[in-house]
């Protein structure tokens, strides 16, 4: 049984679109780090869950139905991987996360953003007893200082949270 | 007058943008960055959908710019104005009501005392409030957060492009401010 569970956070086409207000730039080295990340979890059997956002009164981004909600379309993803769609911040809200994290106790975090969703799975994953590494070069927010602020306080404040490139955890 | 974008759409991050778009309806604007003697800006604030938007509004029947200018300004920031300089005009193509919005727009000074703002009953229901902001909170008022709502986005790219204009001319021509 599967003890262990790697989450990708909003991995959607909205933050490579351009013209989108959450455009984030060339994703193309975290995309890279990310199926690193990914494959490296498969391969120790662990079970891969994608959130994908969609705002129910969005009229523009991350709207229903549009192709901004999409996942990226280069990420190292399997038939069998979970995706869980969500309509909140918190991807615990109204899904059926709960039921996929049973029989798990650790959680690998990476996505986007830093200071959104990373954020909101991050801190009510904790409080819901799982051990939590966050890797934070698979994470990024809409500026450096965001992203930056909001690991530096997730750790602050909960220190059980272990937060670490990509390099430590494969060297882990 | 000189115009300064056109926006569609695609400017939402939307990806479809109507090829037919010549054919919606018009409605003209006038719209102004209204500076106070204490050279800051009057910006609406719409409290019930969290964003902030410069006053000015629609021609009525037979209006002329002018008329249609001091009107919506008195109106709905309660000033009386003096231009000062013009902005530019911006086009806007909105798919979803077809409709071709001209803004034309003013840097102008507060002339005499403010009055109460006459807000129409649609715009008490959207919670619109007066707030005077230095240029530059008014601009990161209206540009920073990342609105939900069509029509509120189109404001957004407009007045954020308006201040930023306004700013310009300031710089430029620092006589432009009160003393």
């Amino acid at each position: 049984m599967q003890k262990k569970a790697l989450i990708l956070v909003d991995l959607q086409n909205e933050f490579i679109n351009k013209k989108s207000g959450y455009y984030l730039g060339d994703l193309k080295d975290l995309i890279n780090r990310t199926n690193q990340l990914i494959e490296l979890c498969r391969n120790q059997d662990y079970k891969i869950i994608f959130t994908q956002h969609v705002e129910l009164n969005s009229e523009i981004e991350f709207k229903q139905g549009s192709s901004g909600v999409e996942l990226i379309s280069s990420l190292a993803r399997h038939e069998d991987d979970v995706v869980i769609i969500k309509n909140k911040i918190s991807p615990f809200y109204k899904t059926t996360l709960n039921k996929e994290l049973k029989n798990i106790s650790e959680i690998v975090i990476a996505g986007v953003l830093t200071n959104l969703c990373v954020r909101s799975l991050s801190q009510d994953a904790y409080d819901r007893d799982y051990e939590i590494k966050i890797i934070a070069d698979c994470c990024q927010a809409l500026d450096k200082k965001t992203h930056e602020f909001t690991l530096q306080d997730l750790k602050a404040t909960r220190e059980d949270i272990e937060i670490m490139d990509l390099k430590e955890f494969i060297l882990q | 007058m000189k115009i300064l974008a056109t926006f569609t759409d695609q400017d939402l991050g939307i990806q479809e943008a109507s090829p037919n778009r010549e054919s919606f309806r018009l409605r003209e604007a006038a719209r102004a960055v209204i500076l106070t003697p204490e050279n800051k800006v009057i910006v609406m604030q719409v409290k019930n959908h969290g964003f902030y938007k410069l006053p000015g509004g629609g021609f009525e029947h037979g209006e002329s710019l002018e008329q249609a200018l001091n009107r919506e300004i008195l109106e709905e920031a309660g000033a009386k104005i003096k231009v000062i300089e013009m902005i530019g005009a911006v086009h806007e193509y909105r798919d979803k009501p077809k409709l071709k919005q001209i803004s034309y727009c003013f840097l102008a000074r507060q002339v005499g005392e403010l009055i109460e703002s006459n807000f129409t009953e649609e715009e008490m229901n959207d919670g619109f409030v007066r707030q005077f902001l230095p240029l530059e909170k008014a601009l990161n008022a209206v540009s920073k957060p990342i609105l939900k709502k069509y029509g509120p986005r189109y404001m957004q790219l407009r007045d954020s492009l308006l201040l930023t204009q306004a700013n310009k001319l300031i710089k430029n021509r620092p006589s432009l401010l009160a003393r």
